[in-house]
Parts: structure tokens; C-alpha cells; sequence
């Protein structure tokens, strides 16, 4: 879960670096109770994605090693070189799963002008204290 | 049967919603059963979507003792209204909505999305109901000699359907800004747009269709067809994987399987039905598999193939101003001025994570363009394509290829450069074309792009409508299913689902289904099961 972690911290970074540390957690435990679910062509295709991301997406910045090892900008760097390749596929299929549960959680569809009451975002009680800890409102 | 069933849609709302969690309280959940079980009936219906529901409804209200086993998880109404979209891709879709059928040849990998619960795929639809096509009515009836299936013989069923779940007009005033901005630039081209109709009462335009209504006004099987049958007897059972059909000699004499108990434990206890009928009612990805595990259709080799999932494309387009496309209702409009370039485009909106995640850039760059969302107009277009779909097990697990036919794949560019045009027409700064890495396209950009040269693996396409895949006909050589749903290699065997519609429709199919499984299950009526 930690490649995970790496990606999603990349994926949604802001000027200010990479989002709450609460949300991230709630994300990547969000995709790890999406592919319990899903099938197991899913689940081979969604770990063999991530694999190749962490470690082929060094190399587009000339690094060695794995994703999770560089510097936050470095990483963020890398990840957007290897999506705009001719190998950014895995990119795109993780991004897409990623996306869609960052998306849900409040503060994140707010931040992107998102007031939709109908959507059933999770309230910040069901997110816990961590949530009341980012603010949400 | 009283009144109230057969019309739950006329009662006030609260009423409505109070006597449809009361029929439903009779469903058994299989995981809450301890050991195996043992059942009997007189007919027995292997799923409960838009064909299973429907074929239970009606032979339970006509006095026979009816079971339906559904795989899927049973998530009243109710529930499913305080579902985030990816609460309920996970709870109520096969593989959480990430089921891919596999391309083959210069196809895309199209997102097959299908339900697996109580209430089938159609407790996932945006509620579009569309008659089945005089056209395609007419190739049935004519050249594959399916002589019962014209529009004047299921007219009646056709009615009954409309009338039992309450098919409605969408008016102009529930449409998003989305679709208001789509028709605007469609009428300054000059391209006729329909209002589209929905099984709804009582809307109120969330735009979510799709994960569950809040409002529980879509009226999927869950909350019209199977509330029937529960009230006129029938035993429903949710979690329920049936593992194979009991073939005595010549006929099927009902199915076992295994109570399942959630994505997290393995099974539990073993259910039979034992059945003086058997409908199966898996859908064009459960149907052929479970046919084909017990030993059915091998004689005509068609089980499993000939599959159609009118393959679809949206197109977003960014306007200046505010568009917020959730509001209003999710499907509205529709066109059929590109039917000669087998193209049906239709009003849609997803949520916010699925746009985004259609957004190019990492970082900050992908944020600044999330931003955007508010600003998105969305449109889809769909293909009505040939085929050349295949399902099938391998080590014990579903999957599914296909392999798009040029006459299909031509479709492609048109449709993308249409819903362009009309976007721009529209005022639209830019538009996302649904091609992997392609990012924003302004008008002159559009002009240059050389669409045709696009590959399959670069189209991004997702599809809710697989069909065809136990077809019927009239030859036992080339089908699994003759015209009035039975297998033709056993006797007491039907399929009743969009598997055995013998071509695709070019929209959405959930009424035709429901209309075809009218018209089998009334014939059923008068064919008692034998003794």
C-alpha cells in the first residue's frame, strides 16, 4: 500500500504539496475495499499496473530505484513524464480508480467546485476524526 | 393480485417507499443462512433483472409457486439511496464496475459494466426505456424468420411494460445544463433532438441515476416486478451462486450452488431447486456461462458467442461559464439524425472522480483541470454495432473478448466529430475527445485532427448493454434458444434475458428486454410446467 500511498500523494498534489495525509489514507484504504470487490483479472491488472509505475516512471527522470524513493517534486515529475509516453497506460487505469474514490471524499469535491447534495459524499462524522482534524465543513 | 402491487408507483411517495421495504423484507439473504438448503418449485428463476423479475412477476401471479436465486447482494431501495457511487460500484456491480472485455484486433478495451444484486442491471440504469426499434424488429421478424416479433404482435407487452414501471417523458424543464447546452448547439446545426423517456415517477433530477436513486423514483424491477411477485408468493433469494443446472436425461430438473457470504469469506452451505421448470436469467455474461458448465448448447456452438455491447463514447466539452451538469436529471435527450452511420447519441453526466479521471497531468496540472468540472457539458453517443463479443470461462473464472468491426470502428470518428460540432455550435471552448492522452481540443484543433487514424487501443469506451450471447432463432444450428425462449438441446429449459436477443438495438435496451420477457413469460402462463 505504501506504492499507493506514493501515487496518490503525486497524483493529487497541489503548490502546497501533497494533500492531507488523513485523506490519502482514507483513499488507499477506500481502493483496497474496491478491489476486494472487484474480480481477480482486476485485481492482477491493477497490481501489475502499480508495479510498473513505481518502477519504470524513475527512469523518465533518469532515477534508478523506486517511485516512493524520490523527492515529492521528482516523483510528481516523473509520474506526469510516464503518463504522457507511450506508456502512460498504467498510469491512466490507476489514475482512473484513484480519481474516482479521491473525488468522493468532501473536502476533495469541494475543492474542485463540487456541491452536488445528491451524490451521497460521506458526512464527516463517517470519516472519523481525522476528517474533523482537515476542517470539513 | 390487488391493485396497489400492480400500480405501487400511483401511491403518495412515503406510502410507496413504506410498502415496497415491506415487500422486500420477505427476500432471504443466503448469507444469512446457516447450512444448506433445499427448495421445490414449479418454476425456477435463475436471476432477478430485467428478464428474471419480470418472468417471476408474472408466474407467481398466475398461481405458480416460483423461487428466484440472484448471486448478487440483496440492497433495498432504500439503501442503495444513501450510496456513494463507489460504495455502490462495489456492492452492486459485477467486479465493482472494472469488468474489461479483452480487445482483439484494432478494438478498444471497453468497460462492460453490469449489476449484480437484487434487481439486476437495472437497478443501475439512468431509467432510459425505449421501444424495440421497427427496424431492427423488422430484420428479426423478416430475414431470421422470428415471425412472433413484430411491432404489432408485442404491442401488448410493450403497454403492459410501459405501464407497470411507469414510463414517463423526461420534460424540458429536468434537463442539466449539460443537455440544455448539447440541444442548443444540436438546433443551430440543425440536428433534431428528442426528449427521452424513463421509468421514474416523481424525479427530482439528482443526476445519479446510475448509483442509486435518493429519491427511489427510478423504477427498476426491485421496486415494481419483484415487490409483485413477493406479494403474489414467489420466494426471492439474494446471494445465491448458482455453481451448475441439474440435467436428468432429457430435461433440466433445476439448479445447485453455494450460499455466498460476502467478498471477504468463502462460501457457505449448499442450496438446491428442484424445479418442474428452469428460466435462467444471468444476463449476456452469467446466461452462457452457466449453460456451459452444465453441459448446454455444445450442439450449436453459439453459447457464449455473437455478443453485442453497443460500444460508447462520451464527449466533454468546457464552456466558460458554470455548467454544474449534476444538476437536472441525468438522461434527457436524445438523437437519432446519425442512425444511417449506426450512431445513437444520448444525455448522460458521470460523477465527479469519472470526469477527472479522464483529465490529462499529474500534479498540479491535473488539479488545475479538475477545477474545470463545474464548467463540463458531457454527451455520449453510442454504436449500434455487429458483434464479436465472446464470454467464456477459463480456470473456473468469467471473461470476455471482443473484437470491434471495421463497419463499427468507422462509426467511431463520426461520432466524436458530431457531438464536437455540436458542443462548439454550443459555444464550448474546448471538447475531450474520448481518446486516451489526447487532452482539451479547441475548434480549429478539431478541424486538423485525423480521427480515422485513431487506433482501437487509444479509444477510451465503456459499455452497459452486452446482448446476443444465447441468441434465438429459429435454427437449431445457429442459436441456443428457439423463438419462445427454450433451450433446444433439454426440455424444461428457458432462457429469458437480453442473452437471447438475436441482434443488438442501437439503445438502451432495458424495456426491450422486459417487453421480450412479457411476451415469453405470458406464453409460459399458458404452458404449465408438467407434472
Amino acid at each position: 500500500m505504501a506504492r499507493l500511498r506514493s501515487l496518490t500523494e503525486a497524483i493529487f498534489a497541489t503548490a502546497a504539496g501533497p494533500p492531507p495525509a488523513a485523506r490519502v489514507d482514507w483513499v488507499v484504504a477506500e481502493v483496497e475495499d474496491v478491489l476486494a470487490h472487484a474480480g481477480a483479472q482486476m485485481r492482477w491488472t491493477m497490481a501489475a499496473a502499480t508495479l510498473v509505475i513505481v518502477w519504470i516512471a524513475p527512469l523518465f527522470v533518469g532515477r534508478l530505484g523506486s517511485l516512493a524513493s524520490l523527492p515529492f517534486r521528482e516523483r510528481v515529475r516523473a509520474l506526469a513524464a510516464l503518463e504522457a509516453s507511450a506508456l502512460g497506460g498504467p498510469v491512466l487505469a490507476v489514475k482512473a480508480l484513484l480519481c474516482i474514490l479521491y473525488y468522493e471524499h468532501p473536502d476533495a469535491a469541494a475543492e474542485v467546485g463540487f456541491d452536488a447534495e445528491c451524490l451521497g459524499l460521506p458526512s464527516p462524522a463517517a470519516l472519523g476524526p481525522a476528517a474533523g482534524a482537515e476542517g470539513v465543513a | 393480485m390487488s391493485a396497489p402491487e400492480a400500480e405501487l408507483w400511483g401511491l403518495e411517495p412515503a406510502a410507496r417507499k413504506a410498502r415496497v421495504a415491506e415487500l422486500h423484507s420477505g427476500i432471504v439473504h443466503g448469507r444469512d443462512v446457516s447450512g444448506d438448503l433445499e427448495l421445490e418449485a414449479d418454476t425456477l428463476v435463475i436471476g432477478s433483472g430485467a428478464g428474471g423479475a419480470v418472468v417471476a412477476c408474472h408466474l407467481a401471479e398466475a398461481g405458480e409457486r416460483v423461487v428466484v436465486v440472484e448471486e448478487g447482494e440483496h440492497v433495498p431501495p432504500a439503501e442503495q439511496a444513501q450510496l456513494r457511487p463507489s460504495e455502490s460500484l462495489r456492492r452492486l456491480w459485477i467486479d465493482a464496475g472494472l469488468a474489461f472485455a479483452l480487445p482483439l484486433g484494432d478494438t478498444p478495451a471497453i468497460n462492460v459494466m453490469m449489476g449484480r444484486a437484487v434487481g439486476g442491471s437495472s437497478v443501475l440504469t439512468g431509467g432510459v426505456c425505449f421501444r424495440i426499434p421497427g427496424r431492427v424488429l423488422r430484420e428479426w421478424s423478416g430475414e431470421m424468420g422470428l415471425h412472433d416479433y413484430t411491432e404489432a404482435r408485442l404491442d401488448a407487452a410493450h403497454l403492459d411494460v410501459e405501464r407497470a414501471v411507469h414510463v414517463e417523458e423526461v420534460p424540458e424543464s429536468m434537463r442539466s445544463r449539460s443537455t440544455t447546452r448539447f440541444v442548443d448547439g444540436a438546433r443551430r446545426l440543425g440536428v433534431e433532438v428528442h426528449p427521452i423517456r424513463r421509468n421514474t415517477v416523481d424525479c427530482r433530477g439528482c443526476g445519479r441515476c446510475n448509483f442509486g436513486c435518493p429519491e427511489q423514483a427510478k423504477l427498476s424491477v426491485d421496486q415494481t416486478y419483484l415487490p409483485r411477485a413477493l406479494a403474489a408468493g414467489a420466494q426471492v433469494l439474494s446471494d445465491c451462486r448458482v455453481e451448475s443446472l441439474v440435467v436428468r436425461g432429457a430435461r433440466v430438473d433445476g439448479c445447485w450452488g453455494h450460499l455466498l457470504r460476502g467478498p471477504e469469506r468463502p462460501p457457505g452451505g449448499v442450496f438446491r431447486v428442484r424445479a418442474r421448470r428452469t428460466v435462467v436469467s444471468g444476463g449476456a455474461y452469467g446466461s452462457p456461462v452457466l449453460l456451459g458448465r452444465s453441459g448446454i448448447g455444445r450442439r450449436s456452438g453459439q453459447v457464449g458467442r455473437n455478443m453485442t455491447v453497443h460500444p460508447a463514447f462520451r464527449v466533454m466539452a468546457r464552456f466558460r461559464d458554470p455548467i454544474r451538469g449534476w444538476q437536472g436529471a441525468l438522461q434527457s435527450a436524445y438523437s437519432e439524425a446519425y442512425e444511417a452511420d449506426n450512431v445513437t447519441l444520448t444525455g448522460l453526466f458521470v460523477p465527479p472522480g469519472v470526469l477527472a479521471a479522464t483529465m490529462p497531468g499529474v500534479g498540479r496540472e491535473h488539479v488545475a483541470r479538475a477545477r474545470d468540472i463545474p464548467h463540463l457539458a458531457i454527451f455520449g453517443g453510442m454504436v449500434h454495432d455487429q458483434g464479436g463479443g465472446h464470454v467464456f470461462e477459463v480456470f473456473g473464472r468469467r471473461a470476455m473478448t471482443y473484437r470491434m468491426a471495421p463497419r463499427d470502428k468507422a462509426a467511431v470518428p463520426v461520432l466524436m466529430r458530431r457531438m464536437a460540432e455540436i458542443f462548439f455550435a454550443a459555444g464550448a471552448e474546448e471538447v475531450f475527445l474520448p481518446v486516451l492522452g489526447l487532452g482539451g481540443v479547441d475548434a480549429d484543433r478539431m478541424r486538423t485532427l485525423d480521427l480515422e487514424r485513431v487506433r482501437g487501443r487509444d479509444l477510451e469506451s465503456g459499455s452497459q448493454h452486452p446482448l446476443g450471447t444465447c441468441r434465438m432463432g429459429v435454427d437449431p444450428k445457429a442459436s441456443v434458444v428457439g423463438p419462445d425462449g427454450a433451450a433446444w438441446d433439454v426440455k424444461d429449459l428457458f432462457v429469458v434475458d437480453g442473452s437471447i436477443l438475436p441482434t443488438s438495438l442501437g439503445v438502451n435496451p432495458q424495456l426491450s428486454i422486459m417487453t421480450v420477457a412479457t411476451h415469453l413469460a405470458w406464453k409460459l402462463r399458458e404452458r404449465r410446467p408438467r407434472g
